[in-house]
């Protein structure tokens, strides 16, 4: 008996249904509209990575993509390469910096310990990104879009 | 010529008796007995009840010695029930046991691989045989590193209340075998620490560690309980509940919420349970009437 009710109690866990980190989820949009776009050809590297991995290589279309936050550092800066044939200038490269505090945060025994970033100050430069927005301030483990960059097309995509 | 008179007659007399005949039918009223049929979906209202004689009924006694009575006539049998005791509504008196025990679930469950809790003695009193106040006090601890998770959950042995109430559906039943359903209130305040937290991205190949230290919470929580009593020997007997639970409130924690609450385990949880050894105190000097059946 005492077996079959510590199987009842066992099986009632729910699991992690978010991240398990806390990801910054961010979206590429056209200037001026609310349209999703799926660029083919640029690139994005965070700034100081090990062996300048890419966190998205060229020659992937994706509307979104995660920037992931250094978590022992007050700021983390990724650089958005074009890599087009017309546009692959380093010149032409644009940067995005967050400075933000680390809040330590346990989310649940399943998710379990992670850390939350409150963003206090984020700039940008514009080359080819037109504006950068922030939809809110707290990066938690929930999956959700809370950057949106908006970059300057002539045409629907780059 | 007498003799074809006579014949003749003779002849006329049945047709005369059949002319007759219809005449009378003819002018006699008919009764009219209309039938009109019930609605669809009606019943009849009334029920005819069935008369009986009196004087046929004979007084006699069946198997179990119950008086019966006996129509001589139809064979039926009838109670009579105004020669019936009433049942009683309490069995057993108002101050009739106190019962003390050890729930001990929690190191049970040990056993299993569980990583958290202690045992609570707890106390209820018969009333009745039927309701039962009910107070708990124990401690809970908390001690777990999930397989494959970035911390270490723990919890300091903290003390735990619960208040409540249990009824016992077989409240005019032998004493000795209960079934109960009970409503408590629990609560408890004490410290938690996460430790050795691991976060790596895997991005930047630099992951960093935290402990959060001495965060500090107070909760309460509802359970419902459903549970067996028997007894084992002489005063001591087992008892076993299946228990729901649900937080009511507690301290929000900009760090994040614990995952173990002493007494009432982890919250991802809403069902556990109690598995008890008990020791029972009569009150009643007079020895309680223990009924033939449960």
């Amino acid at each position: 008996m005492l077996a079959g009710l510590h199987l009842i109690v066992s099986c009632s866990a729910t699991g992690c249904t978010d991240n398990q980190n806390s990801l910054p989820l961010a979206g590429f949009y056209a200037m001026g509209s609310d349209t999703k776009i799926t660029p083919d050809s640029i690139a994005v590297e965070g700034i100081g990575a090990p062996d300048d991995s890419l966190l998205l290589s060229p020659g992937t279309r994706v509307s979104q993509l995660y920037l992931p936050f250094r978590s022992n550092r007050k700021s983390t800066s990724f650089c958005i390469q074009y890599r087009e044939q017309q546009l692959n200038y380093p010149e032409l490269y644009d940067t995005l910096t967050f400075d933000y505090d680390a809040i330590p945060f346990f989310a649940s025994e399943e998710c379990g310990a992670m850390y939350h970033y409150k963003v206090t100050r984020f700039t940008y430069t514009r080359h080819l990104i037109d504006s950068v927005a922030m939809t809110d301030s707290l990066i938690t483990n929930v999956d959700r879009e809370t950057i949106k960059i908006f970059f300057r097309t002539a045409s629907e995509e780059i | 010529m007498k003799r074809m008179i006579r014949n003749g007659a003779a002849r006329m007399l049945p047709i005369i008796a059949l002319m007759l005949a219809l005449a009378l039918d003819l002018s006699a009223q008919r009764r009219v007995t209309p039938v009109v049929p019930l609605e669809p979906g009606t019943a009849p209202k009334k029920e005819k009840k069935e008369d009986f004689d009196r004087s046929r009924l004979v007084e006699k006694s069946d198997a179990q010695g119950n008086i019966i009575l006996v129509d001589t006539v139809s064979g039926k049998e009838f109670v009579d029930s105004t020669l019936m005791k009433a049942p009683p509504k309490m069995e057993y008196p108002l101050l009739h046991e106190v019962i003390v025990g050890l729930n001990f679930w929690d190191g049970a469950m040990r056993v299993f691989g569980q990583k958290y809790g202690l045992a609570d003695v707890w106390g209820e009193v018969s009333l009745h045989n039927r309701y039962f106040p009910y107070f708990a006090f124990g401690m809970g601890n908390c001690n777990d590193t999930p397989a494959g998770k970035n911390y270490t959950f723990k919890t300091p042995a903290a003390p735990y209340f619960k208040i409540g109430a249990s009824y016992n559906f077989l409240y005019n039943s032998n004493p000795d075998y209960k079934l109960q359903m009970g409503l408590r209130y629990g609560f408890t305040t004490y410290k938690w620490n996460l430790e050795d937290v691991t976060v790596d991205e895997g991005y930047w190949g630099d992951p960093s560690h935290f402990s959060l230290m001495n965060q500090k919470h107070t909760a309460g929580y509802l359970e419902v309980t459903l549970g067996l009593k028997v007894q084992i020997i002489k005063q001591f007997s087992l008892g076993w509940h299946i228990v729901y639970h649900s937080i009511l409130h507690e301290t929000t924690n900009p760090n994040g919420q614990p995952m173990y609450i002493p007494g009432y385990g982890k919250r991802s949880s809403a069902i556990t349970g109690n598995f008890s050894l008990i020791y029972t105190i009569p009150l009643s000097k007079k020895p309680t009437p223990i009924p033939d059946t449960l």
